[in-house]
């Protein structure tokens, strides 16, 4: 694997993003406030606040980074650089892992402290599932741009993500187990919420996986 | 040092409305191969296969020793790739693309680079979503040209460019050429650029290879023969003969392989030849191309 | 149909024209069998490389490759394998030269004179009247200065 061009790429790929990626997370930290306001308004507020952030970054990074090479025309001069497409694909699939890191784990991070601070313990198992969530829904769109190249496609993608996030939401909002337990001040975390954790985590490698899988049997690139 | 740095052996690709159909290529180190084609005949097929960014179907490609696409990684590293359908990124600037290359390339040369933007009229700061076409084109070439690759491969380098431009390229092509061990493939609409500058020639129509020679043979071999048959007078069938116009008394026959026994054959038939006239290669292409599609009609 | 250009070279100073509706090799050998007549590339200099002299003037390789091929065998310049190319040795290189340039324009007034359908004689008489209008044109110089 040639390390050096990888890198190279990545850090092309974050140049042209890194100034929305600063919007993304001051919106972020938004959200972050008007939770910890502690009204319930507040809450509901910055978690649409959360979740949009969340949903938005993941669009704008494969929109712009995979779809966009295609759209731009910029493909052809990337795939001159002396590289093997599988190296392409995993810079490419590293960019976009590493850019959403910034954003999602600032997030994640800053509201298990926020939560743990203000005593609020009990919506850290919530929390997780839900951002972990979003980002199991940004690697699916991840993997389907990368695949396909399409617009059309990704945007399906999206469109699925975006349903299946939904029933998920009403799902886990109306599981006693998850929510039984969000006023408290401690973190408990259920079996039921354990499970889907470890089961999201492994969908993201999963779709990972496959995304390689699927870009080694192309065999035209342009 | 010798050998080849492009080989093409029996490659074919096929897509559902067009064929590329046993591609035979030979192109020797440290010389310019001028490939002519019309819109879809498929120069730039071919030159996505040599730079492995499509698998061929059937047959072998070696790039400067390298097996395509296997060790594409590999080849690229010595090769500079340009292509009409290519863009740069139009949030950056000409310098930040500069630097992007820099950064991978350890043979990139700043000052030629320097000098280049001078020549080419480009300015490095300038955000490149911008810029003319001619510019972006001037741009990739820059990119490409300060690097100083072993092989060029260049589709379309000098279409839609001004004369000053299409002049400024040129010069620095051959430049590059001035290092024996350097070479190039460029594809291009323009006849009379790949006349003045390549060493070979190869016509390409609709998926196949239908000539390949250096450029003097091919200027050699080709004449348009103006005729005076008088009546009663048969035009005797020579070997060569592509296209045979007649007017009245007067004929005019364009041929492949002239030598001066069809002079002789001329008139020991009785026909008096009134001019031999060389042809240039835009003419000797269109006449090859048209008269395939008739043969492939009747 | 073509704009006439010029293509000055850079290491040269020879003059190709796009116009000129003869090979291209046969103008670089022209262009140089004329530098060396007047001696602007004196006997025994180094002349540009193949390379060299291509580069110059953007024209391929391939064709000052055969103008070099044709000149050295007309005995214009020698090339020695890995040394480069020179001009020739030969103390009758020059009027050589322009005996060769004679003999071309007169084959070419000749084919002329025959499409005007003049008499031999006339053709003569035509040259003699050239050769005084010459004549007149440099006395008329040298009364001037």
């Amino acid at each position: 694997m040639n390390t050096m061009i990888i890198k190279q790429l990545i850090l092309k790929d974050w140049y042209f993003l890194r100034v929305p990626i600063i919007g993304y997370l001051a919106a972020g930290a938004v959200s972050l406030v008007l939770i910890c306001l502690g009204t319930d308004a507040g809450f509901f507020a910055g978690l649409v606040v959360l979740i949009t952030v969340l949903i938005a970054v993941g669009i704008h990074l494969a929109m712009s980074t995979v779809v966009g090479e295609r759209k731009d025309q910029t493909l052809p001069f990337v795939m001159s650089l002396p590289i093997s497409y599988m190296e392409y694909t995993t810079a490419k699939i590293l960019a976009n892992l590493l850019i959403f890191l910034i954003p999602w784990s600032a997030i994640l991070l800053a509201a298990v402290a926020l939560f743990t601070i203000g005593n609020a313990g009990g919506v850290i198992p919530f929390t997780v599932l839900l951002v972990t969530e979003l980002f199991a829904s940004y690697t699916l769109l991840l993997a389907v741009s990368v695949v396909s190249e399409s617009q059309s496609w990704s945007i399906g993608a999206m469109v699925f993500g975006n349903l299946f996030l939904q029933a998920y939401f009403y799902w886990i909002t109306h599981n006693q187990s998850i929510m039984g337990t969000i006023k408290g001040h401690v973190a408990i975390w259920s079996s039921t919420a354990v499970a889907i954790l470890v089961g999201e985590i492994a969908l993201i490698l999963l779709l990972i996986g496959l995304t390689f899988f699927f870009q080694a049997r192309k065999t035209d690139f342009i | 040092m010798n050998g080849l740095a492009v080989q093409f052996t029996g490659v074919s690709k096929e897509y559902p409305h067009f064929t590329l159909d046993n591609v035979n290529l030979e192109l020797p180190t440290g010389s310019i191969m001028g490939f002519i084609g019309a819109n879809g005949a498929g120069k730039s097929t071919t030159l996505r296969i040599l730079m492995g960014l499509v698998h061929q179907d059937r047959g072998a490609v070696e790039v400067l020793g390298y097996e395509m696409p296997a060790r594409q990684a590999e080849a690229k590293r010595d090769v500079g790739f340009v292509s009409e359908d290519m863009r740069l990124y139009g949030a950056a600037t000409l310098a930040w693309h500069m630097e992007f290359i820099r950064s991978i390339y350890p043979s990139w040369d700043q000052a030629y680079a320097e000098s280049l933007l001078k020549r080419f009229d480009l300015k490095a700061k300038q955000k490149l979503k911008k810029v003319s076409h001619g510019q972006r084109v001037k741009s990739a070439l820059l990119l490409v040209l300060a690097r100083r690759p072993r092989l060029l491969v260049l589709d379309e380098p000098t279409t839609g460019l001004d004369p000053v431009a299409r002049h400024e390229v040129l010069q620095a092509l051959m430049e590059a050429l001035a290092d024996e061990r350097r070479t190039i493939l460029f594809s291009s609409q323009n006849t009379l650029d790949v006349e003045q500058i390549s060493d070979q020639i190869t016509f390409i129509d609709r998926g196949r290879i239908i000539d390949s020679a250096d450029k003097e043979t091919f200027l050699e071999r080709w004449r348009r023969l103006r005729l005076d048959v008088p009546p009663a007078v048969a035009l005797p069938a020579l070997p060569g003969i592509v296209d045979t116009t007649s007017s009245g008394r007067l004929a005019v026959v364009t041929m492949n392989g002239y030598e001066p026994a069809v002079a002789a054959a001329y008139h020991d038939a009785g026909v008096t030849v009134q001019s031999v006239d060389s042809m240039t290669l835009e003419e000797i292409f269109v006449v090859n191309v048209q008269n395939r599609r008739e043969r492939s009609v009747a | 149909m073509t704009v006439y250009t010029q293509y000055m070279g850079m290491h040269s100073d020879l003059v190709l024209s796009k116009s000129d509706g003869r090979p291209m090799y046969l103008q670089i050998m022209e262009q140089i069998k004329q530098r060396v007549a007047v001696g602007d590339w004196p006997r025994g200099e180094e002349i540009p490389s193949i390379r060299q002299l291509a580069v110059a003037l953007s024209v391929s390789v391939i064709t000052v490759k055969r103008a070099y091929l044709e000149l050295e065998r007309e005995g214009v310049i020698v090339t020695q394998q890995g040394k480069g190319s020179t001009v020739a040795t030969d103390p009758l290189l020059e009027p050589r030269l322009y005996d060769q340039e004679l003999e071309q324009h007169l084959d070419q007034a000749a084919r002329l004179g025959n499409l005007l359908g003049l008499e031999t004689e006339e053709l003569e008489s035509r040259l003699r009247e050239a050769a005084d209008r010459l004549t007149q044109t440099t006395v008329m110089e040298e009364v001037e200065s």
